[in-house]
């Protein structure tokens, strides 16, 4: 992580963005941050991230046997007054990275307890929003997959432009519109198409990242994450939820499921309701939920996954600076 | 198809407990909807549709479950159509008799119960020959047995039938023969309604309901007294008189019946309902057994009393006002209560601080001795002159504390104190004394000499106004050392007042030999005559009653109003008694009061109430003789409780268990 002295300004002028999504009080605390993922990537423009290729730069990498192609510009003379044989300085490359934020926008994701004013939806839509400009800011190219039910409602290709920004928190910001939503329920959550969808793609060496509460069945993606991940692919994990869900930080989880009075609670999706005493079910919620998010990490453990969890009454650009914090 | 009890229907509002509880469960409910609601669910996610659709039909089966309940508690009977050919049996009559002891009011031979059987004899031989009756008896001895009677075998069963003690709980005994085969039959009651309000009030929703009913009132009405607790003192007697009555009794003629005495007497009982009533009688009783009577009331069995009064040197109650701990060597009331111990046998002497003693106490005593009292209150003074009108002894010692009196005190009305103190060189003496007077009877044989040694320091002058004064003894200035104040022109209630308070610093008085020769012929004057009562053991009629005694062999009693009930005891003891009345035991010729059979405590206090149902005697029995054949369906309905009643078993049993079952 390095430090910027000049705040450089991407796309429109800022009150021509979206409101909401990128305060200039968080651009100001933004500033400065570079987002260094410690995979090599494999990209073609230069960046911030170690590339995968050799390549020009001030960072000495290795010696190298001369071959005929090879830049005599890099011979080692020294060497060659040693050993007598031509030996070729290598440097590291840096490199950009292609980012793909893969954005759950299912009804699971549009609740908020009260504990927090953000749902899940916004706060992730926030999250994308700093990860976007975060990445754009460096080089990188940024990508978004909206998800809504089982189906890939929306995707933006990577680019890098500084303008793509705006682009991305345009339709971040129709992803929150609630025009976009359809009525009723749309059912059970896969991210299957859009993780095909990305496999289709032959990414390799570059950055998937998934925001999501993850409530549905790991078959449908975890396979489609192991296959990115062997081609060399970063992928990360945001496990959004409301402290009413689960309560990440807090001490004696006493803000999870804080319901009291004969309740009916309706499933966002499916529209199946229980009636029941919160009261009676709290304990058994608590083990069955803090089984679920073991499953999850032993999950992302076994196959090299980075998994972040947060809840929603954080501040984004907290969560990701303590995510810097934690891989610095 | 109608309905026996409509009134019943008025449940039917219960139906709304099964449906407020399902709408209270609704709108109580808040609704959430929670994205991690999947971790709520069991295995077999059901939505709640499902398991509200469930709720209604539970709620449903219970709204008809009670509704068919309370229909089944309403009897629901079917008439059977009119114009099905009539029935050709013969015409029934179920005639019910009250023979409880309420029955039992009347003069004579006129009592209500003999009014009643005349009238259902009347009206069984009104009706036509083939006619077919059924006699109840209310209360009835042993089951009732189901049995149709001719007209002359019914005639038969009501010459045969007799006055009872017991309590007719009619309602009770109509609803069980109505609940019967009876429905279709024709059931006329003869009573006097005398039953509590709820009886009434039942009896008039029978009526109402339709059945085939007729109710004869041959009851009397009038003031309801009961008498208890008799106890013989001298010269005057106290007994408990009770009214059933709210209000009370105004004057209560009582009637004292003793051997050959047969006095009467007359008692207030001033709007209360129970009293203690002190008659006094102005002799003493002949021994043996007597009786306390009231006038004839709708309830007879307690209006008399039967008490023992025997001739016995028994206990008397001497009751001393005053602390026996006065001074060094004992106050004032220790030298008499001292003296009086030592005179009389049988005396019990009770001393009390001033002014200590209850109206209780008085009650119980013979004699009240006074010593030096202080001023009383109004009602004290009352109570202690009603208790000397009564026939109990006040002998009154007057002190320095008699300066304090009004002249209006009821105790001695007009009279003025003034105090006499002298030194011990110069004692007042007694210098005079009418050992003539049988007051004075024990200093008979005294002799002047003697007598004029006796002397004290200071005394009291009372002067009293008016004649009637009798002076016992006289001290050397003139003042009178004993005054014998008769308060009736007959004599009979005197009052005895001493000029002297006997206490240690008194002189000699105190210790002078013939203070308690003294003492004792006064105290032989109050306490002489020994009459004690002997209350008999009160047994409850109709229960097992265990008498006083070492148990032995069975013991013979005859007795009862009539006087001619017969009863034995077991070995243990035990008697069950029905008659109310005296029961005797007869051993040589000398009969022996042992028990007294009371009714029981409910029936004494049943009130009299004013009946207004009451129709003439019917003459012969309604010409369709074809009554409605009812058929009950109760059990139907009920058949249909227990159906929905599994049906909702099943339903619920078909849930799943534990804390991930959905709540309803």
């Amino acid at each position: 992580m390095s430090q910027h002295h000049d705040t450089p300004t991407f796309g429109r002028r800022a009150s021509d963005r979206p409101a909401s999504l990128l305060t200039p009080d968080m651009e100001r605390r933004l500033a400065g941050l570079r987002f260094n993922i410690q995979y090599s990537m494999d990209g073609r423009l230069a960046g911030v991230h170690r590339s995968a290729q050799p390549g020009v730069s001030v960072e000495f990498a290795d010696h190298k046997e001369y071959s005929p192609g090879d830049d005599i510009r890099h011979l080692d003379w020294k060497a060659y007054g040693r050993f007598d044989r031509f030996y070729v300085r290598q440097f590291t490359r840096d490199t950009h990275a292609n980012v793909y934020l893969v954005l759950d926008s299912s009804g699971s994701m549009d609740y908020t307890s009260g504990f927090a004013a953000d749902t899940k939806l916004k706060f992730s839509v926030k999250l994308a929003a700093i990860l976007s400009y975060l990445f754009l800011r460096q080089n990188d190219a940024v990508g978004l997959l909206t998800v809504r039910g089982r189906r890939l409602i929306n995707f933006l290709p990577a680019r890098s432009h500084p303008s793509h920004l705006m682009a991305v928190q345009e339709e971040l910001a129709r992803v929150l519109s609630s025009d976009a939503r359809e009525e009723g329920h749309e059912g059970p959550t896969s991210p299957a198409e859009a993780m095909e969808f990305l496999v289709a793609r032959r990414i390799i060496r570059n950055a998937v990242i998934v925001l999501s509460d993850f409530f549905y069945d790991s078959d449908d993606l975890f396979p489609y994450l192991a296959y990115l991940k062997a081609n060399g692919n970063f992928c990360w994990l945001i496990q959004v939820l409301d402290p009413a869900e689960f309560d990440v930080g807090g001490a004696g989880r006493a803000r999870t499921f804080p319901f009291e009075g004969t309740t009916v609670f309706r499933s966002n999706e499916t529209g199946h309701g229980i009636m029941m005493d919160p009261k009676l079910a709290r304990q058994d919620y608590i083990s069955r939920f803090a089984d679920f998010m073991k499953g999850l990490d032993d999950q992302c453990a076994e196959g090299g996954i980075e998994l972040s969890r947060g809840n929603t009454d954080l501040d984004p650009v907290e969560f990701v600076l303590k995510y810097l914090l934690e891989k610095r | 198809m109608t309905l026996e009890r409509p009134e019943f229907l008025l449940a039917l509002i219960l139906v709304a407990l099964p449906a407020a509880t399902y709408l209270s469960r609704y709108v109580r409910s808040r609704k959430e909807p929670f994205p991690a609601a999947s971790f709520l669910f069991g295995r077999d996610t059901r939505p709640l549709d499902r398991l509200r659709s469930k709720q209604i039909l539970v709620t449903l089966i219970r709204v008809c479950l009670v509704a068919l309940l309370v229909v089944a508690f309403a009897r629901p009977v079917s008439e059977s159509d009119s114009s099905a050919p009539a029935d050709t049996g013969p015409e029934r009559a179920i005639i019910l008799l009250d023979v409880s002891a309420s029955m039992s009011a009347g003069k004579d031979a006129r009592t209500a119960f003999a009014a009643a059987r005349a009238g259902a004899a009347e009206y069984v031989s009104g009706v036509g020959e083939s006619a077919l009756f059924e006699v109840h008896l209310c209360p009835s001895v042993g089951p009732a047995a189901t049995q149709w009677l001719s007209r002359d075998l019914a005639l038969a069963r009501l010459a045969s039938a007799r006055q009872g003690w017991g309590d007719c709980q009619l309602t009770r005994t109509l609803e069980r023969l109505l609940a019967a085969a009876y429905t279709s039959a024709r059931i006329v009651v003869f009573s006097d309604f005398s039953g509590d309000e709820r009886d009434q009030r039942s009896l008039d929703r029978l009526v109402g309901s339709g059945h085939r009913l007729e109710l004869v009132d041959v009851g009397s009405r009038g003031d309801n007294l009961g008498l208890s607790s008799p106890l013989v003192k001298a010269g005057r007697l106290s007994v408990v008189v009770e009214s059933h009555q709210a209000g009370g009794a105004g004057p209560v003629p009582l009637t004292l019946k003793c051997g050959d005495l047969v006095e009467q007497r007359e008692a207030k009982l001033e709007g209360r309902r129970r009293e203690v009533v002190e008659v006094s009688l102005g002799r003493d009783l002949p021994g043996g057994t007597c009786s306390l009577s009231l006038p004839q009331d709708a309830y007879t069995e307690d209006n008399t009393v039967w008490f023992e009064v025997v001739r016995s040197r028994a206990t008397r109650v001497v009751l001393v006002e005053g602390a026996e701990t006065g001074g060094a060597a004992g106050g004032p009331a220790f030298f008499v209560a001292a003296a009086i111990r030592a005179a009389r046998e049988n005396v019990a002497v009770i001393t009390l601080g001033q002014p200590e003693f209850s109206f209780g106490e008085l009650a119980m005593a013979d004699v009240l001795v006074l010593i030096d009292p202080l001023p009383m209150p109004p009602y004290l003074e009352r109570g202690i002159a009603r208790f000397v009108e009564t026939g109990g002894r006040l002998w009154l010692l007057a002190g320095s504390n008699l300066a304090y009196w009004k002249p209006d005190s009821l105790l001695l009305p007009g009279a003025q104190y003034r105090s006499c103190v002298t030194v011990e060189e110069q004692p007042f003496r007694v210098e005079w004394m009418d050992r003539e007077d049988k007051w004075l009877a024990g200093m008979s044989e005294v002799t002047d000499a003697a007598i004029s040694g006796w002397a004290s320091l200071r005394h009291t002058a009372v002067s009293l106004p008016g004649p009637g004064a009798r002076v016992l003894a006289r001290f050397s200035d003139g003042v009178p050392a004993f005054v014998r104040l008769p308060l009736e022109a007959g004599g009979g209630k005197d009052v005895l007042l001493w000029s002297i308070v006997p206490d240690s610093a008194n002189g000699n008085f105190a210790f002078h030999p013939l203070f308690p020769i003294a003492v004792a012929s006064f105290a032989d004057r109050f306490t002489a005559p020994a009459l004690a009562t002997t209350l008999p053991a009160i047994c409850s009629a109709g229960r097992k009653c265990t008498l006083p005694g070492e148990p032995g062999a069975p013991v013979a009693f005859k007795g009862g109003m009539s006087g001619k009930e017969r009863l034995h005891s077991t070995s243990a003891g035990d008697v069950v008694c029905r008659e109310p009345g005296p029961y005797f035991t007869s051993s040589g010729g000398v009969r022996k009061l042992v028990f007294s059979c009371v009714a029981n405590h409910r029936e004494r206090h049943l009130r009299s109430l004013d009946v207004t149902v009451g129709t003439a005697v019917a003459t012969e029995l309604p010409p369709s003789s074809a009554p409605p054949q009812h058929r009950s369906h109760a059990h139907l309905f009920l058949a249909g409780v227990v159906l929905l009643l599994l049906f909702e078993l099943v339903l619920i049993a078909g849930r799943r268990p534990a804390s991930r079952e959905p709540i309803r």
